[in-house]
């Protein structure tokens, strides 16, 4: 039986749409995100949960056995990390965390002990009496959640929490969360744009357009097998193509569009024997190759279609320059196909 | 390079001289005997201090001038914090309205002000005229656009919304949230909107002659009459007046100072 259940819940502001029915299930202990492009409605969905932001009558949710539809938000035992953290200047890191411990009642002894286990926890110990306005972004961050997991809630909303922070310690932090949601078994909820991250990060993705739910999966399953264009464009740099597009590009006639991924698109120098497997071969030019590390993209024009081709970084991809001619392979079976 | 350098400090002291001038001149004719032929002053004298601090129409003045700018900033205070509060959390939709109201103040001038409250207060059932309250009244809605301006931008500079969110999902009320989380960090502009109201209010003239002038006589309407009896004496009178203001002023920065709770 899922720990959560989102029926239905829709939510108007003025004239718009923001969410349109939607319905979700989330399993116990496991870290699913809401990924989307901006405005999606994705953040809505997190307010919504948290009873920072009402919906509109019909809609249920339900967090293990409670239907907290109706409940406000103190009573509903859920924990939020927002993007601007929102860290109370005035209290120490210490009090920022005690804080939800002394609004429940509890006295200074037993919340002290909680409260130090967890600054363990996110590795802060230390900083107990500093500011958060003498601590670094990632620092922060870690306060803000160890806030929202002291208490002990049902759930935890992160409303992009790691977008404020520069690459390489969003890179560690995705790692720490990750961590320490699996340690304390938490079932959570995760806000991003950035597909990398959730695919990093998550047990299960939920993918949102306009209000709604298009795909629901795991990583792997969502990346491997879009369900749509919007999907595919979205998740990676796919090569979304058309009917019209493999007829100028293979001169073939295939029903509906596919999706290539651009790891699967194999370049071979021009006198190159054909490889043995069911595809299409046809010449190219490298309009470009732009080195992103460990990963060589080259975007590549042939018949007019443009591909984007992406190589692992090792010395045979160095035979390749910007204005050289090359034989490109797609092979069939990893075309997606996209409805 | 060092050009551009030494034109920016040469505008910037001759603006500076250019506001100082006029109060440096004020005291020198403050602590002059005589000054109406020569550049400086002819002789130099304490009397007229001594003359100000000996009368006790000026102390008295200045009390009443007190008495009321502490009230009406007292009350302006709670009424507005909790506007402001209220508006914000609860009644978001009202906020245009109470931006409006809080504007109406700059389009009315003064006179017209002092004119229609006289003639509404001083008959019927509030017959308030000729009272301390009917000033007390007219100074809380003057200074009504700074209030509530500086509590607004406050709480949009701690971003007191989501700050109080934080707060309810951990547990606490509304109002629990308010004061333990929102009031101490918009204490420090809080503070400066009381600040720039009591300095408006200390000088205001028009609204504390024509409501109540004489009856009740404050430190605006004391200077004026000295005034017109010396140049000196009022010249010691608005010395007072700036170093009463510059105490203030430092008095209350070290409490923002010390209400931000450890930030240097």
């Amino acid at each position: 039986m899922s720990y959560v259940r989102i029926e239905q819940v829709s939510k108007r502001y003025h004239q718009e749409q923001v969410l349109k029915e939607v319905s979700l299930t989330i399993e116990k202990g496991a870290l699913v995100t809401l990924l989307g492009p901006s405005g999606c409605g994705k953040s809505t969905l997190l307010r919504c949960i948290a009873g920072l932001t009402d919906i509109e009558p019909g809609g249920k949710m339900i967090v293990g056995e409670t239907d907290i539809t109706n409940r406000s938000p103190k009573e509903r035992e859920v924990g939020m990390v927002f993007q601007s953290y929102a860290l109370f200047p005035n209290l120490t890191v210490f009090d920022n965390i005690a804080f939800g411990l002394k609004m429940k009642g509890l006295e200074k002894r037993v919340y002290t002990e909680k409260v130090e286990q967890i600054i363990r926890l996110v590795d802060l110990t230390g900083r107990e009496q500093q500011y958060p306005h003498q601590l670094s972004g990632g620092q922060q961050q870690r306060v803000a959640l160890a806030r929202s997991l002291v208490v002990e809630p049902k759930i935890l909303l992160l409303d992009e929490p790691l977008s404020a922070l520069d690459a390489k310690i969003r890179k560690n932090l995705q790692m720490e969360l990750r961590r320490i949601q699996k340690a304390l078994s938490i079932t959570t909820v995760f806000v991003t744009h950035d597909q990398e991250e959730a695919m990093t990060v998550s047990d299960h993705i939920f993918i949102m357009d306009q209000g709604r739910i298009v795909q629901a999966g795991t990583p792997d399953e969502i990346y491997r097998s879009p369900a749509n264009e919007f999907v595919a464009r979205f998740i990676g740099s796919y090569n979304v193509l058309n009917a019209a597009d493999w007829k100028s590009l293979v001169a073939e006639q295939r029903t509906g569009s596919y999706a290539v991924r651009p790891e699967v698109i194999r370049l071979l120098p021009i006198d190159a024997p054909d490889v043995r497997e069911t595809g299409w071969h046809f010449t190219g030019k490298v309009r470009e190759k732009t080195l992103k590390g460990n990963v060589i993209r080259a975007q590549i024009v042939a018949n007019g279609i443009p591909l984007h081709v992406d190589m692992l970084n090792t010395s045979s991809q160095h035979d390749i320059h910007e204005g050289m001619d090359v034989r490109v392979f797609i092979p069939e079976s990893e075309c997606v196909p996209l409805d | 390079m060092k050009n551009r350098l030494l034109w920016h400090k040469a505008l910037t002291a001759i603006v500076l001289l250019y506001l100082f001038i006029p109060l440096l001149a004020t005291f020198l004719y403050s602590i002059s005997t005589d000054w109406y032929r020569t550049v400086l002053p002819e002789g130099y004298t304490g009397k007229w201090y001594g003359e100000l601090v000996s009368d006790p129409r000026f102390i008295d003045a200045l009390g009443r001038t007190l008495f009321v700018c502490i009230v009406t900033i007292l009350i302006s205070l709670v009424v507005m914090v909790i506007t402001v509060f209220a508006v914000t959390v609860y009644l978001p939709r009202l906020e245009r309205l109470l931006q409006g109201i809080a504007m109406l103040p700059y389009a009315v001038p003064p006179v017209v002000t002092a004119v229609g409250l006289i003639t509404i207060y001083s008959q019927g059932p509030f017959a308030l005229s000729g009272s301390v309250w009917l000033v007390i009244g007219a100074y809380f809605v003057a200074i009504l656009p700074y209030m509530y301006q500086g509590i607004r931008n406050s709480m949009r500079t701690v971003d007191a919304i989501s700050l109080l969110d934080a707060a309810e999902l951990l547990g606490a009320s509304k109002l629990k949230g308010f004061w333990l989380v929102v009031f101490p960090n918009i204490l420090p502009g809080v503070l400066v909107a009381t600040l720039l109201s009591f300095s408006i209010l200390f000088g205001e003239f028009v609204l504390a002659n024509l409501l109540i002038g004489g009856h009740y006589e404050m430190i605006q309407v004391y200077l004026v009459r000295r005034m017109e009896e010396n140049g000196h004496l009022a010249s010691s009178i608005v010395v007072c007046y700036f170093i009463f203001i510059s105490i203030i002023s430092a008095v209350v920065l070290r409490l923002g100072r010390s209400a931000k709770e450890g930030r240097t």
